[in-house]
């Protein structure tokens, strides 16, 4: 810590005038003398008095004392600095990487935390010389910097942080300080990245904060702590391409992201239909929100989705796109075993599948709702398993020669315990199978006893499937042998595993109607989740693109946001329509004429509705915490000189009130005893 | 009075004086019959007492109808009237010479002048004392117009002196007034009351009535100076530095309650006691007196 001066020149000056105020104030006048009577008398006063008086006179002398120092100091206007290296620094170099990001919109304290970030990170530019060097990274999906390098022009940059508006984006922490880092290598003297940001804990608890070689980082949080907010959060449609007169339900996650209890009203709309439910939120919960839907005609829909507007409404409303058809679409593959065309056979039976037979490789990348693989001996697992990832939905029907690995894989099980060709136990006699959870929603339709039992047929041959492998999963049905008979894997993945022979030779499953009811109940619910082809999502902050299918005029297409305000885009290269403006929270249409061609769909960043923030210190990175103001007094040195003007003003009053009558102590004794 | 105009007595306040009648109520022990009563009985008409008769005294006075009444002698006592003594004892110290347009000391001759005129003028003896630390002078009652000449050049030839001590003074006067008689004592009294009233104690004890007249200036009361001032004492030449404002109030109460001291002591002896700034009247003394 030191001690400047703004201006030296009134330091002479001051000189000058102490001169003689010195000279006033310790040349001593002689007071006049005064021939009197009763001097003994007032020798006695002055001494009784001059108890009381003398601590007042030195009280008064140093208050004078202080008071003349601090109108001496206001002259020469003094700082101080609290860390003189920052100021002697000969040459500075600073990247300012403020955060813009969706969770910067949130208002506190009558602004909000993007504007008190821009005016913090104006201060951290203040005070910059003439060597120095800075520029401006504004931290959102796609950081992006002010100048290309670094540069002199700080009004600028100012004039930009002021102008700065908070997007609805993520933020891309790693890219925004490998681009710092890039501006500052090679400059000489001090360098420095300054990011001020909320520091929001889902986004910034997951940076992995790189390491930097002469750099030093200052954080700047903003932000007074703990958003309350609550959110919508992903939106589903269960199923995600339901066919017409089915009944589906839209899936709305909400969170609550504040620590009371709260009620939201929700509100669900697609085209003429409207609903609403009322949720309840605990503290720091999620909940899930189903409305059902329906719809008659096939083709692309859009679902909004709204809850009760809140401080931070960003993330208040979403939208969703979804394909209606007319038939779920089934790519059957082993069309040739027995049991293959015994699923053919029952796929033509039910008039709201469109069953086309493939190969695996076919299967997995075609636009199918179902893989149905018969009799699988193991072939293309991985293919499977990837489709599999994608939110893709598979029957696997598998054959006798199917390995415990290729199994493994698909169930997502340990395989190291099994190995080899699963065995295909044929039993000496026909056996059954039986329920094993009464409640399963998948045996529903047999509960009243109309649509017979969903373990009618029998059989004498079974594959002997490790329980090892099913570990993943729940068994719905088994044989009465003890092995599975029908198993589902837990949680989102779509993968339903039917060890029930169909062979006429060793079963009599496919006779029974109640076979054809059980395999619509399953392929009904195993359908992909995944988006149709005419429905793509991005994240905020993307350039929407689409590349045109041959058949449509590219200079037709038009993009429309859901307000129907049509964006402006560009025809690139292999008719690639792409927009100028990065893509908001929304849902966006490419129509040409009227006729809606796909749907790109921009949910809000996921991370930036969880407005807590997270102290600078615990992230792992070598930082100083301080506020622009803070940092900018570091550079500067912090002006005490008004803290003397207020000083002088105290010693002023303090001095007054010092020198107000004092009643002289008075001897309670009396006076003497006059010889009474 | 010779032709001599005296500083101290004018013409007009003598002729104001004749409405002045110097009366006071104590006894007197005069040797010349006068106006005054006196505690000496002896031939007159005003009637005192009855005592009995003891050998040596005159038979003329015994009540011989008492006698025939009771078979004993009783003597009938008569007071006897008599001139008084009036002694004066005028502060002459250098304090006295404190005034702003009258010295304390010009005031008190000028009081002093006229009660000796006033005095003489009621064929009354009076005595005059010119003290300070010491008594400078000392003129012995006497109630001739030369007398009265002779005080009032004293007075003229009057000057402030060194130190003041009232008491000092009082007791070396003890030896010097003899008869009983009114004592009136004029000083600022700017001096230890108990040491004062001790020493008036054999004054009192003897009968005397006891007059007390300070007098002081405008100025010493109410301390008109302002700032810091070096206040040297007149009489030791002690100096105090201080500040005028800012020990006025308290140097006013102190002085009154100097003053409440003597004048509580003066009522517990049976002491007249009057004060005046040199700003009054000096005749505002007499009416004083008068009521007195």
């Amino acid at each position: 810590m030191s001690i400047g001066f703004e201006s030296s020149l009134p330091l002479l000056m001051a000189g000058v005038v102490l001169l003689p105020l010195l000279l006033h104030l310790f040349a001593r006048s002689r007071p006049p003398r005064y021939q009197f009577t009763a001097v003994t008398l007032l020798a006695r006063l002055v001494r009784e008095s001059i108890r009381a008086r003398r601590p007042r006179d030195l009280l008064v002398l140093a208050l004078r004392t202080l008071l003349i120092a601090a109108l001496a100091a206001l002259i020469f206007q003094p700082i101080i600095f609290l860390d003189r290296r920052l100021n002697d620094a000969t040459r500075r170099n600073v990247v300012v990487i403020v955060d813009c990001s969706a969770s910067m919109a949130y208002a506190e304290g009558g602004q909000t935390r993007f504007s008190a970030a821009c005016a913090d990170a104006v201060d951290f530019l203040g005070g910059l010389k003439g060597s120095d060097t800075a520029n401006v990274i504004w931290l959102d999906s796609n950081p992006d910097a002010v100048f290309p390098g670094m540069g002199v022009n700080y009004s600028w940059l100012s004039n930009e942080l002021r102008k700065g508006k908070v997007t609805s984006e993520g933020a891309a922490i790693e890219v925004a300080f490998a681009m710092a880092a890039a501006m500052l290598e090679g400059q000489e003297g001090y360098r420095e990245i300054c990011v001020v940001s909320d520091f929001q804990a889902s986004v910034w608890e997951f940076f992995k904060p790189p390491e930097f070689e002469g750099i030093n980082v200052v954080l700047s949080p903003v932000g007074e702590g703990h958003g309350a907010n609550v959110a919508l959060g992903e939106l589903r449609c269960v199923p995600a391409a339901p066919l017409c007169g089915e009944e589906a339900e839209v899936e709305v996650d909400l969170h609550n992201y504040s620590a009371t209890a709260v009620q939201r009203l929700v509100f669900v709309s697609c085209g003429a239909q409207r609903q609403s439910r009322r949720i309840a939120l605990q503290p720091w919960s999620s909940a899930l929100c189903r409305v059902p839907l329906s719809w008659s005609t096939p083709g692309l829909y859009q679902v909004d989705v709204e809850i009760e507007e809140d401080m931070f409404n960003g993330d208040d409303r979403g939208s969703m796109a979804l394909e209606v058809r007319t038939q779920q679409r089934v790519a059957l593959c082993g069309k040739e075993s027995v049991s293959g065309k015994i699923w053919e056979r029952l796929l033509h039976a039910l008039p709201w599948i469109e069953v086309q037979s493939v190969t695996v490789e076919e299967a997995c990348s075609g636009g199918f709702d179902t893989i149905l693989a018969a009799g699988w001996d193991g072939a293309e697992a991985a293919l499977l398993q990837e489709r599999l990832q994608r939110s893709g939905a598979l029957l696997l029907a598998p054959g006798s020669r199917v390995t415990g690995n290729a199994l493994a894989a698909l169930t997502g099980s340990d395989s190291s315990s099994v190995s080899g060709v699963l065995q295909a136990q044929t039993l000496s006699g026909f056996i059954g199978r039986r329920l094993l959870q009464d409640d399963e929603p998948l045996f529903a339709v047999f509960q009243r006893g109309t649509h017979g039992d969903p373990c009618a047929g029998r059989v004498r041959q079974t594959l002997h499937i490790p329980e090892a492998l099913l570990a993943g999963g729940g068994v719905l049905l088994r044989h009465d042998n003890d092995e599975p008979a029908l198993w589902r894997a837990g949680g989102r993945t779509q993968l339903y595993l039917w060890n029930i022979v169909l062979d006429p030779e060793f079963s009599t499953v496919a006779q029974y109607p109640e076979f054809v009811i059980l395999s619509g109940e399953i392929l009904k619910r195993c359908r992909a989740t995944d988006l149709p082809e005419a429905v793509e999502q991005r994240a905020s902050g993307d350039l929407l693109s689409w590349r045109v299918p041959s058949g449509i005029s590219a200079s037709k297409v038009r993009l429309l946001d859901g307000a129907g305000r049509e964006l402006k885009t560009m025809i690139g290269g292999e008719r690639e329509l792409t927009a100028t403006e990065a893509a908001k929270p929304g849902c966006y249409r490419w129509v040409a004429g009227e006729e809606v061609l796909r749907y790109s769909v921009v949910p809000f960043p996921a991370g930036e509705s969880d407005l807590r923030q997270m102290r600078p210190d615990k992230l792992k990175i070598e930082a100083v915490t301080v506020s622009g103001r803070q940092a900018r007094n570091l550079r500067e040195g912090v002006s005490i000189w008004p803290w003397f003007i207020a000083a002088s003003a105290l010693f002023l009053l303090l001095e007054l009130l010092a020198l107000a009558p004092l009643p002289l102590i008075k001897k309670k004794t009396g006076s003497r005893n006059h010889g009474g | 009075m010779s032709g001599k105009q005296h500083k101290y007595l004018k013409a007009e306040d003598v002729r104001r004086l004749k409405s002045y009648e110097f009366a006071p109520k104590a006894l007197a022990e005069g040797y010349l019959a006068g106006r005054h009563p006196s505690h000496v009985r002896g031939a007159s008409v005003e009637f005192h007492d009855y005592r009995q008769y003891v050998p040596g005294d005159d038979r003329a006075l015994i009540d011989w109808r008492v006698y025939g009444r009771s078979d004993r002698y009783y003597l009938r006592t008569f007071e006897q009237e008599t001139n008084m003594s009036c002694n004066i004892l005028l502060d002459s110290s250098a304090s006295m010479g404190f005034g702003e347009k009258i010295s304390k000391l010009e005031y008190a001759s000028f009081f002093t002048a006229a009660l000796c005129y006033l005095v003489i003028h009621g064929t009354d003896r009076i005595s005059l004392t010119l003290f300070d630390e010491q008594v400078r002078s000392y003129y012995p009652p006497g109630s001739t117009t030369r007398h009265l000449n002779q005080m009032l050049n004293a007075l003229e030839d009057n000057h402030p002196g060194e130190r003041t001590s009232v008491a000092a003074a009082l007791n070396k006067c003890v030896p010097l007034f003899r008869r009983r008689g009114s004592i009136i004592v004029i000083s600022d009294f700017l001096d230890d009351p108990a040491a004062i009233f001790q020493a008036l104690a054999p004054f009192l004890h003897r009968g005397f009535r006891v007059h007390l007249c300070q007098i002081l200036d405008p100025g010493e009361v109410n301390l008109k100076r302002e700032g810091m001032t070096t206040f040297v004492d007149m009489e030791s030449g002690q100096r105090v530095v201080a500040h005028a404002g800012a020990i006025r109030e308290s140097y006013c109460a102190a002085l009154q309650k100097h003053n409440h001291g003597l004048r509580e002591l003066a009522a517990r002896r049976q002491v007249d006691f009057v004060s005046v700034t040199t700003d009054m009247h000096y005749f505002e003394l007499f009416d004083h007196l008068a009521r007195e």
